[in-house]
Formats: C-alpha cells, structure tokens, sequence
C-alpha cells in the first residue's frame, strides 16, 4: 500500500512512453521483477509511521509467509483445544462435580483465542487450513477418549497438549522478537498491528502454559501409562501442526 | 559503537543502489531506447515465477506483486493486447505489440508461454483491474444504484454477483475470440496455471466483497465463486445479446441453484447434528458413561 503508488507511477509512465495502451491497465500487481522484496528495504525509508518519528520495518515474503502459517497453525489449534474441553467436560463433571469451574474457565479462555484467531485470520486474508475437519473429528475423540480413560488422562491430554501448543506460540513469539531486534539494527520499528500481535500471542501463551499448571495440580502425572500416553498426544500435535502449516 | 555507526548507513543504502541501477536499465530499455537491439542480453528469458500465493495481507503493507514480469514482458505483453480483439490470442498479436512497444519480431522469445503468456496476462490485468475499481470505490456504488439500494444494505451474495457480471463484462470485448482463449486454457500443461488464476479470481471476488469465512467454508464458496464464473465464460461466448443479458440471467439461475444446494446440504448437516446430539444425551441420561 505504502510503495505502491510509487510502483503504479512508474509503471504508468514506462507504458504511457513505451504503448499508448487502448485500455487502462493497473499494473501494481505486475511490479516489475526489479522489485525483489528483500531488496525492497530501501522503500521503508520513504514511508514513515503517521504518529512516530522512525520509519516502517518491511516485512519481506518469507516473513509473510511465517505470519501466515503461523496463524494458520494457531486458529487450527485453537479450533482444536475447544473442542478437546468441550468432549472432555461433561464426563469429567460428571465424576468430579467440583472440576467444573476449572473445565468452564478453561474452555471460556479458549473460545477467546479461537474468536481472536477468527478475526486475525480474515483481516489478514489468511487461508484457514483444508484439514480443520479432520482436526475437529480428531479432536473430539481425543478428548473423548482421554476423559473416558479418567480424570488424570484427560488431564495428562491437557498437559501433553498445552506443553507443545505453549512451546509453539513461545517459537513464533521469540521470531517476532528478532523481527524486533533486525529493525532497531536498521533504526526501524515494527507496525502497530505486529506489535499488538506479539503482545497478544504473549498472553495467550502465559495463559496456555497457566491450563498446565491447572493440569499437573490436578494430577495428571498420576495418568496410568503416562509416558506412551503423553508421548502419542504430543507427536499427534506436532504432526497436526506440521500439516496445518503447509496445508 | 563506532564500527557500528560506520557499518549502519552502509547496510541500508548497499541493497537499494544495485537495485536502482537494474531498474533505471530496465527503464531506458523500454522507454528511451525504442529499439533494443538485443532485448534478451539485459532480461531475463527464464519462465516467470508465476503462482499468484496469498499471503499475509496487511493494510499497513504493500501487497506483493502477484507476477514477476519483467518490464520488456509487460511492455510487448501491454501493448498485444490491443491487437487481440482483432487477431485473437494469438503469435501475430504478439508480434504487432512488440512492434508497438519498439522491439524486434524476434522479442516475443521473451515470452516462453507465448499465446498463453498473452491468456495469462489478460486475465491478470482484468483481475487487477477489477480491484481497481472496487477500491476505487465506484463499482460497488454502481451496483447499488442499479439495485435501488443503499450501498451499505447489499449483502455479501449481491456483491459477489455484481463483481462477477463486471467482470464477464470486461471479456466482452473479446468475445469472439474467447472460445480460443479457453481452449488453450483447457490444454493439459496449461491447465494448473489457469487454474491458479482461477482461484485467485474467485479469492479476490470474494474477499472484496468482504466475505469473512475462515473454516471450510472458505474453500466450498471459493470453488462456488470459481464454477459459476468458468460456466458463465463458456455461456457469454455464445452470447448474441448485446449487453450480455442472457448470461446475466444465467450467472441468476446458478446463484439460485448454489442457494437451494447449500440449503439442502445445511439442513443435512443440522439434521445429523441434531440427531447424533440426541443419541449422546439419550446415553448419558440412561447412565451410559459416554
């Protein structure tokens, strides 16, 4: 948006020189190839913030292309997480009435990242993943299952699955970090909605990693066969977020 | 720190200067010197990247260029299409828009798709062209009007409808030669690229109509979108009427025929919801610990 009238202007005067064109044609889209991104961050000089005095850090493809896997991954994920509470719960309450202020506190926060996930997802034109109903299908049976096995396999569930969801939103925080770092190398900073971005990933990982906490405290360590168990959910999840980030 | 100070300005300057040499190059190709005598020394022959990928889209960004065309490309490409409504998709109209632009015959080598490069490139342009007009704020306001409607009151499916008859509207010109067109396009190799752009048509219909699905839905009214514009193409071409009103009535009836299957595919879908809901708590109340 910000370089492209530059582009346009460009393009339009190559053409007005080269072809009088019979029919209007807008050739923003077609920037020539000389225009490598990457190479592109000369452009940010000339586009300043409105407010702020430092110029726009530019993201270039491969950045775009980590957001957008990245919230592809996290609206999978949390699509997910709400629909394992929301088959783990009623059996869980069922057995353990005094669990359902935890069960409820917990889902409620996860159907608020899934709606902020939503919202990010069609702001920025983001394709949600093509597996989402395979993932709902095997969602719902894992918490099924899991809670059908008892409270502390549901629990050791939460805990193998808020352990890889936390280190997954730690990695994309840590990245948008050294986006941060590259930019006050070059006296840049990130946009407004990067930055509200980090902070909003930050706080969903503190209060994923908090369902953890929640998880061991209510036992889940005690899980009959821990270990086969937690290990099959964690690589179930880094598969899940493997696929979910080319697919 | 004082290594720092040194090495900074040169870090933000060194990318920019190569840059801006290759593209002044690129420039006085095409427009001071009329004619090059060797094109191909200075640009590149090689198939352009095509695959017009969505990514991340942030109004405080520039959007990614869809296609990386050189210039010399989209000069002789620019001005062939002024020769297609009389010669067609074709070699020749290639040729006469190199010899417009101010380069040899042999430049179209340029263009390794050659006819399809043209098909490509028109669709490219009309799709940009398209999003001009929507975000120039105009066309949506037109369609509005025609409706009697304020411009807040239409519904995303009227705007997806006007979209998609402005944009049939814009092939009219080529008419005639269209049916060629879509056989080139319907070719085996050429097929994943058509459609790609296919695709990036009925994305960017339904995302300027502000169509926010972000479950799988995006990909059913995607593929809506994408078969009633394909069967509506093939319908104009046979179109006497002068303003396409027949495939206007067409583009109606395959909206109202989309209506009725996804109302019926939603009723399915509710009734098996509502029955397996049923089952689950008719157990669960029997004491079954499901």
């Amino acid at each position: 948006m910000l370089s492209s009238p530059i582009l346009r202007r460009c393009a339009l005067t190559h053409c007005r020189h080269s072809a009088p064109a019979a029919t209007p044609i807008f050739l923003d889209f077609l920037a020539p190839s000389t225009f490598k991104h990457g190479q592109c961050r000369q452009a940010s000089t000339t586009a300043g913030t409105p407010g702020g005095s430092k110029p726009l850090y530019v993201l270039s493809k491969e950045q775009r292309e980590f957001m957008d896997s990245a919230l592809r991954v996290n609206q999978a994920g949390e699509i997910a997480a709400t629909l394992i509470y929301k088959a783990q719960t009623p059996q869980i309450v069922r057995s353990y009435p005094h669990l359902r202020p935890l069960m409820k506190h917990m889902y409620d926060q996860e159907a608020g990242h899934l709606k902020t996930f939503n919202h990010l997802i069609a702001k920025h034109q983001i394709r949600p993943t093509a597996m989402s109903p395979a993932w709902e299908v095997a969602a719902t049976f894992l918490g099924w299952s899991t809670a059908a096995l008892g409270r502390e396999a549901a629990m050791a569930c939460t805990e193998a699955v808020e352990t890889e969801i936390g280190s997954h939103y730690n990695d994309q925080v840590r990245e948008i970090l050294s986006w941060e770092a590259d930019a006050e190398r070059r006296g840049e900073e990130l946009d407004e909605e990067l930055k509200e971005m980090l902070a909003t990933f930050r706080r969903i990982r503190d209060e994923e990693l908090e369902h953890l906490d929640h998880a061991v405290a209510n036992d889940s360590k005690e899980a009959k066969p821990y270990d086969p168990l937690v290990d099959v959910i964690r690589f179930g999840c880094r598969a899940a977020i493997k696929i979910s980030e080319k697919v | 720190m004082a290594y720092l100070t040194r090495t900074l300005p040169k870090r933000v300057f060194t990318p920019s200067l190569p840059q801006s040499i290759r593209q002044t190059r690129a420039i006085t190709i095409t427009t001071l010197q009329p004619t090059p005598t060797r094109p191909t020394q200075t640009t590149r022959t090689s198939k352009p990247r095509q695959l017009p990928q969505r990514t991340y889209h942030s109004a405080l960004h520039a959007r990614l260029p869809d296609h990386s065309y050189t210039n010399s490309q989209t000069a002789i490409l620019t001005s062939a299409l002024a020769h297609v409504p009389a010669h067609g998709f074709t070699a020749t109209a290639l040729t006469l828009g190199a010899r417009d632009a101010g380069f040899l015959d042999v430049s179209v080598q340029l263009l390794p798709r050659a006819e399809f490069d043209l098909i490509l490139f028109w669709l490219a342009s009309r799709r940009g062209l398209l999003r001009g007009q929507v975000e120039e704020g105009g066309l949506f306001r037109r369609i509005a009007a025609e409706k009697g409607k304020d411009i807040h009151e239409l519904s995303v499916e009227e705007r997806v409808r006007g979209l998609i008859l402005e944009r049939l509207r814009m092939n009219a010109e080529v008419k005639g030669v269209w049916q060629d067109a879509l056989a080139q396009m319907s070719l085996l190799a050429n097929i994943p690229l058509s459609l790609t752009e296919l695709h990036a048509l009925a994305s960017d219909i339904l995302t300027l109509s502000g169509d926010d699905a972000v479950d799988a839905t995006w990909y059913t009214r995607r593929l809506a979108v994408s078969a009633i514009y394909a069967s509506a193409e093939v319908v104009m071409t046979r179109d006497p009427t002068p303003d396409l009103v027949e495939t206007e009535a067409f583009v109606e009836r395959r909206f109202e025929d989309r209506k009725v299957i996804a109302d019926k595919l939603i009723g399915i879908g509710q009734c098996a919801g509502f029955g397996w809901n049923t089952a689950i708590g008719l157990g669960r109340s029997w004491g079954l610990k499901i």
